[in-house]
């Protein structure tokens, strides 16, 4: 097609359109929200660990694990977000990211020395490790709407990013709903993120290589 | 379009008006814009691609992209890197699928080139075969380094990987190549 030609299409094709709203608004949205999904449906499917409220308040260690956790989410959020916007530099939070997240996961190798809690089965939940799938699952089918309706570019390390995000909320809510104990924290609450995050942009690569071809 | 930096933030301020009025519904805006952005990509590609075959695809690929984009530019924010983000990304995707794309005679007479210092060969419709016969890997770093010319550092920029894989990459593609060659 001739270039002014596929211009005057364009033109002609015009619609209105939203723009975008602030991104860091939608997300708190999607982090509450999020939470609040999460936290509900824990409490609705079995008990949280009896005393986490004093650990998280009179134990520093434990509340810093929770901090790193947290920030790491958060990190990884809105870099999900931003990567969907064109020309939006994301590289120094990715790597802030990826650091916190690697402090959070550093608790739990130091803990097989020195525990934060010492590690009892007070607390435990049957099933932990699908929980954490199940729950994580809405949020980040959420998250990548979101994305959907922006404009990605890079689509296998926006959806990484999503799953990461979208894994770490079941799994700092394990932190107080489950037993403490860092081989099974790492195994029942951890594992499922990286497996979510493996399966979620091994997907997406898949489809975008068919779609290529 | 170009020149100081006076003219340039004059160039943003325009084209960030435009499509602030564009998405609004503004054709008229709309259409000055594209056909501004339409030499803007064009000579950015030439600049950063050489003279590409398929320029013109090129150009119309990413200015189909701008439009389904233009929602994301939030005016206010610089408009280049909105731009040269999408025109970059949508120009890759073009290049990855020029070799799968392209006839076996065309793919033979690329490999043809002077830049290639791989065999000589001597059968078009053999050599474009065993070109498809390589790993994306191997082909993409190939036909970004031996074909079009991009600097072992770009073709790491472009694949996410360090310059010693992309030179590793060469070297078994090239060595592949031969190998394909002589069963």
């Amino acid at each position: 097609m001739d270039e002014d030609k596929l211009i005057a299409s364009l033109k002609a094709d015009l619609s209105p359109v939203q723009p975008l709203g602030s991104a860091s608004r939608i997300a708190l949205l999607w982090l509450l929200v999020s939470v609040a999904y999460v936290l509900t449906v824990g409490a609705a499917l079995g008990p949280f660990r009896p005393g986490f409220v004093g650990e998280l308040l009179g134990v520093p260690r434990f509340s810093i694990e929770m901090i790193l956790g947290l920030a790491a989410l958060v990190c990884f959020l809105v870099v999900a977000l931003l990567e969907s916007i064109p020309g939006r530099a994301v590289g120094g939070l990715r790597r802030v990211g990826w650091l916190l997240l690697l402090a959070w996961l550093a608790q739990f190798v130091i803990g097989f020395v020195a525990p934060v809690l010492e590690p009892s089965m007070l607390g435990k939940r049957d099933h932990c490790a699908w929980e954490a799938y199940l729950y994580s699952l809405p949020p980040l089918a959420w998250l990548i709407y979101l994305q959907r309706h922006r404009y990605v570019l890079e689509p296998v390390r926006a959806v990484l990013h999503s799953a990461l995000a979208a894994g770490l909320v079941p799994a700092l809510m394990m932190q107080v709903a489950c037993m403490y104990e860092p081989g099974h924290i790492l195994t029942f609450h951890v594992l499922p993120i990286g497996i979510l995050a493996a399966f979620a942009s091994g997907l997406t690569w898949m489809l975008s290589q068919r779609a290529d071809s | 379009m170009s020149g100081t930096a006076g003219d340039k933030a004059e160039d943003e301020a325009r084209w960030s008006g435009w499509l602030a009025l564009a998405q609004a519904g503004d054709g008229e805006a709309y259409g000055q814009l594209l056909g501004e952005l339409a030499g803007v990509i064009r000579a950015y590609l030439i600049s950063r691609f050489g003279r590409l075959d398929n320029l013109d695809d090129c150009v119309q690929e990413s200015l189909l992209a701008l439009h389904q984009a233009r929602h994301t530019f939030e005016p206010g924010r610089p408009f280049r890197p909105w731009l040269f983000a999408i025109v970059r990304n949508k120009t890759i995707d073009q290049l990855r699928r020029a070799p799968r794309e392209m006839p076996a005679a065309e793919a033979m007479a690329v490999v043809d080139e002077p830049a290639y210092d791989g065999p000589e060969p001597g059968d078009a419709i053999d050599t474009g075969r065993l070109l498809a016969r390589l790993s994306h890997n191997l082909r993409e770093t190939l036909v970004l380094t031996k074909i079009m010319g991009f600097s072992t550092r770009e073709c790491a920029d472009r694949q996410g990987v360090s310059e010693s894989v992309v030179k590793v990459r060469v070297h078994r593609g090239l060595r592949k190549l031969r190998a394909l060659r002589e069963v």
